[in-house]
């Protein structure tokens, strides 16, 4: 088969892979945006006629939005720190160990996920009350970083072990002390992983529902105030789809920010 | 000007014994040959002296200093990797820089010396690249020249030729030479392949199964080698190693085995009479090289390869029965465990440079 036949089936394998996942946003699109008379029929239209905003006014207004998000933000971003300040370290070291014992401190750090969520939340939430971060943002990260750490450290220890040792003992040849050797060598090029990781913990925070609305039922989590608002029927299934939008944005800008420093030949040059 | 000293190096890991009791002094301005097949641990000594792997037992002395517990940072020696391991977020001048910025040198003096090595191994153009825009060749100078800008007291090199291409092996095995001659740095150097040692070294360590076997200037060793493993390892093509009954019997050695060079091989026979031996057998196969041919007889059942040159290709036919003649001084003798035995005519057998047994 010739190129342009190759790239042809490749742009229609594209299109339809695009139509798949592209499709459910549209559609969510639609229903926060179309008068409520052109979805809630028996032939709910895919193009609506008009389209009005004023759903995501009324979730901004009605629902006290503003200090939720902030402290979904704040909260999401303190897990990132924590998961990369524990996970860096933690990581490294594991991926320098002989393979056997790097291997059962991984499956050890995942007994935490072995337990429902709901069952460690109560005593987490009772831990946080006499610690006096019951209702805190600093409280919600603790508890989702129990979780978050140990998927996080996981993706770094394949990072820092895809970085080739030789590297860093080349750098220590040159002079560099082993912990030089890390920050000019290992850290610039596991930077890609530790992208990645920023990602999935700043995700799982932003999505995380059940240890949040233990931790902080009165101020709390956008996922959780969803849930709630959702549940006293504020606004209808239009403003909660609305809601929805707003709560995929942050996650958007996020992914598009990171993914230029998303580069898959990092090692290109470096042996041989 | 360094001297480096092993002594009594050992290395085990569990069980497996790496390196044996390995003892032996480079002096200064030594180009210094570690020469073995791969496994032999030549690699795993270079590591040892650089410090990147720790030995069992036994010291690693440089200058009478024994350094054997400091670090590889703190050991003022550089090391050319097999596969070069340049940094590739950092610029090729970046690369080179290393080493002073984690000196802490001054900005301006970085600059000169960068610029400086650089230009002494015809890299300059190149500086502002990265390692993964440069070709293979350029990428081992870059190497090269991180290894030589901060005047290390020892140059390590772990086969640094092996991923260049035939024609480029040739042109940097020279100039490596050079480098040598210029800096006249103390340089420990590890290969399997025997040509790099015979031509770089100043003086040579075969190694085989973890052990020194035999060291020496190469022409010593090449000449007066102790055993039939450091006489077929070293040359190319490889010494011949008989040891056929019928053979040995035809050419009047005892027992054990006898070595003969492919160019000590003679298709013609110039009337010298008992100086020489004859071996007769089937030419089974003819390589031509241009100006010689390499040829493959059968001798009572064993291989022996010759070179001929092109004026007597008409003296050899694939398939057909042929009488080569060897000089006797040129037949090295082996004993039954392959250790040297002198020549069948020993005419100038000196005492080489001989470690181990």
């Amino acid at each position: 088969m010739n190129n342009i036949g190759k790239s042809l089936l490749w742009y229609i394998a594209m299109i339809i892979v695009s139509i798949f996942v592209l499709f459910p946003l549209y559609l969510i699109m639609i229903i926060a945006l179309a008068p409520s008379g052109e979805i809630f029929n028996s032939s709910p239209v895919l193009i609506p006629s008009t389209i009005t905003f004023s759903r995501f006014f009324l979730v901004i207004a009605v629902y006290d939005f503003m200090p939720h998000l902030i402290l979904s933000l704040e909260t999401a971003f303190l897990v990132s720190g924590i998961c990369l300040l524990f996970g860096i370290p933690g990581a490294y070291a594991i991926s320098k160990m002989p393979k056997r014992l790097g291997y059962s401190i991984i499956i050890f750090l995942f007994v935490t996920q072995m337990v429902p969520e709901i069952v460690i939340a109560v005593p987490i939430a009772r831990t946080m009350l006499i610690l006096g971060l019951y209702n805190t943002a600093f409280g919600i990260a603790l508890a989702q970083s129990s979780i978050a750490l140990p998927m996080i450290t996981y993706v770094l220890v394949g990072t820092f072990k895809s970085v080739p040792s030789r590297l860093s003992e080349s750098a220590q040849i040159d002079g560099a002390s082993k912990l030089q050797a890390f920050y000019s060598i290992d850290l610039p090029l596991a930077l890609t992983g530790i992208y990645v990781a920023v990602i999935l913990a700043w995700l799982f925070s932003w999505d995380e529902f059940v240890l949040a609305s233990i931790i902080a039922p009165l101020h709390t989590t956008l996922p959780v105030l969803i849930y709630y608002e959702i549940t006293r029927g504020v606004g209808g299934v239009q403003a909660a789809d609305a809601f929805s939008i707003i709560l995929m944005i942050p996650v958007i800008v996020l992914v598009l920010v990171l993914q230029r420093y998303l580069k898959s030949n990092v090692f290109a040059g470096a042996l041989k | 000007m360094t001297e480096l000293r092993l002594e009594n190096i050992n290395l085990r890991i569990g069980n497996k014994t790496i390196i044996e009791d390995l003892n032996l002094k480079i002096e200064s301005k030594d180009f210094f040959v570690f020469l073995g097949p791969s496994g032999c641990g030549k690699t795993t000594t270079l590591r040892i002296i650089a410090g990147l792997v720790q030995q069992t037992s036994g010291d690693v002395i440089v200058d009478g200093n024994v350094i054997n517990d400091l670090s590889p940072s703190k050991r003022e020696l550089s090391l050319v990797f097999q596969d070069y391991a340049l940094y590739p977020h950092k610029t090729v001048f970046e690369n080179i820089a290393f080493p002073l910025r984690i000196a802490h040198t001054e900005r301006q003096q970085i600059i000169d010396k960068v610029k400086e090595v650089s230009s002494f191994l015809a890299i300059e153009h190149i500086l502002g690249k990265k390692p993964s825009n440069i070709s293979g060749g350029e990428r081992q100078r870059v190497a090269i020249a991180r290894a030589l800008v901060k005047n290390p007291k020892l140059l390590l090199m772990d086969e640094p030729l092996s991923n260049l291409d035939a024609k480029l092996r040739d042109t940097v095995r020279f100039e490596l030479k050079k480098i040598h001659n210029e800096t006249g740095i103390t340089t420990v150097y590890v290969t399997h392949d025997q040509l790099e040692a015979m031509t770089l070294g100043t003086k040579v360590a075969v190694m085989n199964g973890g052990k020194l076997i035999q060291m020496g200037p190469p022409m010593n060793v090449f000449e007066q080698p102790v055993n039939s493993f450091v006489a077929s390892f070293i040359g190319s093509p490889p010494m011949n190693i008989l040891s056929a009954p019928e053979t040995l019997k035809g050419v009047g050695a005892e027992s054990g085995s006898i070595g003969v060079r492919p160019r000590a091989v003679a298709v013609t026979h110039d009337a010298k009479g008992e100086e020489y031996i004859e071996l007769t057998g089937k030419i089974e196969g003819i390589n031509l090289l241009g100006n010689e041919a390499l040829v493959l007889m059968r001798i009572n059942g064993e291989s022996l390869y010759f070179s001929v040159r092109r004026e007597q290709f008409d003296q050899i036919a694939e398939g057909k029965m042929k009488t080569v003649y060897v000089e006797k001084n040129r037949v090295y003798l082996f004993d039954e465990t392959g250790q040297a035995n002198g020549r069948l005519k020993a005419e100038d057998y000196a005492k080489t440079e001989i470690f181990g047994s």
